[in-house]
């Protein structure tokens, strides 16, 4: 039995589209281990909800493999060990929210005499304890997407499939989707998640894939992937021309900064001075997610 | 399976309870229970207003059914297909042909129900002034009732190819053209020397579509004349294997789209 929870190898689609076709995915490979939480970004259109969408079986690839659990992705079984939540929040908004759930529930299999229980422990973890009467359509757009976790979690399933996480979400929610998650990977769940919120990814996954015009284009921890190197921030005030050679850049408000390898720090502090400018501030150089994530899409373009 | 089929059907049903359809029953149901007041109004003797009354009142539900059948196979897919509301249901492990027949075997419950209640009406009403209930009537009103959830069956399989109005327009085609009667064909098309083309096409398009005719037996109840046990249950087999075909072939186009 193989360790991974999703295993996608050479996935490529090709939709039809009014005028043509739109390549969607071009030999995208991923690889996510049992237990991990794992973070999938990248640009609007780079192809993630098509990715996870064949994972369900709701879209067919043209060619490559996708396993799910080590079952075929789309397969009855590979969905029993799945719990999936839809990009756009949409549920049959006649039905009251318990109701709902509870047929959610069956139709995942849960046995009857579970359901009831399992659908109000579900809405309580979303923070919709409160709320489990009324009907879908009486709720807010943050609401429906909560509704779209529990749907998600009610069978107690070992994967969790996640499109836009936070869509919708207020902070608040957000940070106590934190603490679900976390709490979910204790218990050994393996949770597959995409989103637009960085911060969030950079908090909560172990591993993280960037994904760019249907293909793979990083992998790996947050720390291999901000390969956060020795360097030093300097923000100053003062002037620009003579100290071209630093690559001095634009920061807020007439600053400037330029980053500089730790060894250089003093060297570098020494020139600035040397100039007539004023130190401001010296800290360690911080990349974020965000910046990986420009850099690889610019540089995708570029190619 | 069959249980997960019962959930899709209920969560289908209960839809459609949410959305009011059942009133539009019971609309039809009060006025074929108001039948009787019109008695005087028609100053007919009794038997001949029992046999407009039945023919009015079959012939109503007869169209009702049909239109039932053609606005709940078209959009029993196809609404969830446009909300989206599919992702989740189809995320669970649920073969797609599960889901095909659970929304089926919803339409069917609400066609036959709907036209059960309406012949009940009928014939109370009826009965009310004849003093007799017929039960012939629910008999001929529940061939209604096959016809259309054949017609429902084609409907569901055009959806899932085409678009909501093109899915209804294809229906009702196939309503009009399967349903002309072989006489009618044999009398004003084939007998016809100026357009022989047109006959042909009239034959050959009605011989690979269902014999809807088939299902009309009106006139039974309304000359009183004997239904066969035979014949009946030949056109169910006939309408129940039309149904599993046209399902089958939802699910073949259905298991092979990008949701
Ligand atoms: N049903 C469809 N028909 C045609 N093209 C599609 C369809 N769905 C997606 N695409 C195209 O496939 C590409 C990838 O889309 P996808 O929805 O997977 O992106 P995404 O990464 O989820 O983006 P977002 O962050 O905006 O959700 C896009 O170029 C999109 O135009
Ligand atoms: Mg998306």
């Amino acid at each position: 039995m193989s360790d991974l929870a999703l295993e996608v190898r050479e996935l490529r689609k090709t939709y039809k589209t009014v005028g043509g076709t739109q390549e969607a995915l071009r030999g995208l490979d991923l690889s996510v281990r049992k237990g991990q939480v794992y973070g999938y970004v990248g640009p609007n259109g780079a192809g993630k909800s098509t990715s996870i969408k064949i994972l369900l079986g709701l879209v067919r690839p043209d060619s490559g493999t996708a396993l799910v659990m080590g079952h075929p992705a789309g397969s009855v079984e590979a969905r029993r060990l799945l719990g999936y939540l839809p990009e756009v929040a949409v549920y049959h908004e006649f039905m009251g929210a318990e109701e709902l759930l509870v047929l959610h529930a069956a139709l995942a299999g849960v046995s009857a005499s579970d359901r009831l229980s399992r659908c109000r422990t579900a809405l309580e973890m979303v923070g919709l304890g409160s709320r489990m009467k009324s009907r879908i359509r009486e709720f807010s757009k943050g609401m429906k997407q909560r509704f779209g976790i529990a749907q998600a979690l009610v069978a107690d399933p070992p994967l969790l499939v996640l499109d836009e996480l936070t869509s919708g979400l207020d902070p608040i929610a957000q940070l106590e989707l934190k603490e679900l998650i976390l709490s979910l990977k204790e218990r050994g769940i393996t949770i597959f998640f995409s989103s637009h919120m960085m911060s969030e990814v950079e908090t909560v996954c172990d591993s993280i894939g960037i994904i760019h015009q249907g293909k793979l284009r990083a992998e790996g921890t947050l720390q291999d992937l901000l390969s956060i190197e020795n360097r030093v921030a300097i923000h100053f005030r003062g002037p620009t021309d003579e100290l071209a050679e630093l690559n001095p850049q634009p920061a807020k408000a007439g600053e400037q900064v330029i980053t500089v390898e730790q060894a250089g720090t003093d060297a570098a502090l020494d020139r600035i001075r040397q100039a007539g400018g004023s130190i401001l501030t010296v800290a360690p150089a911080k990349r974020h997610l965000e910046d990986v994530l420009h850099q690889l899409v610019t540089a995708g373009e570029a190619a | 399976m069959i249980l997960k089929i019962y959930y899709l059907s209920k969560l289908y049903l209960l839809e459609q309870i949410r959305r009011q359809v059942h009133l539009v029953t019971l609309f039809l149901a009060v006025i074929l229970l108001m039948l009787p007041a019109y008695v005087n109004s028609f100053s007919l003797g009794l038997s001949a207003f029992e046999r407009v009354a039945k023919d009015f009142g079959l012939t109503l539900i007869s169209f009702y059914a049909v239109a039932m059948a053609i606005f709940l196979g078209v959009t029993a897919v196809s609404s969830d297909l446009e909300r989206r509301t599919l992702y989740p249901l189809l995320a669970r492990p649920i073969p797609r042909w599960a889901y095909l027949m659970g929304k089926f075997v919803g339409v069917l419950v609400v066609l036959v129900s709907s036209v059960l209640v309406l012949s009940c009406c009928l014939m109370l009403s009826i009965a009310a002034l004849a003093k007799f209930a017929d039960g012939q009537l629910i008999v001929v009103a529940l061939c209604y009732a096959l016809e259309a959830s054949v017609l429902a069956a084609a409907c569901i399989f055009f959806s899932t190819f085409s678009s909501p109005p093109l899915a209804g327009v294809l229906g009702v085609f196939l309503y009009f053209v399967g349903g002309l009667s072989q006489s009618f064909i044999s009398f004003f098309l084939v007998e016809d020397r100026e357009s022989p083309a047109v006959a042909m096409l009239a034959r050959g398009l009605k011989m690979v579509m269902p014999h809807f005719d088939l299902f009309r037996v009106k006139n039974a109840v309304v000359y009183t004349l004997p239904l066969e046990p035979a014949y009946l249950l030949s056109i169910t087999g006939y309408a129940l294997a039309w149904m599993l075909l046209f399902v089958l072939l939802a699910e073949r186009v259905f298991a092979r789209k990008d949701l």
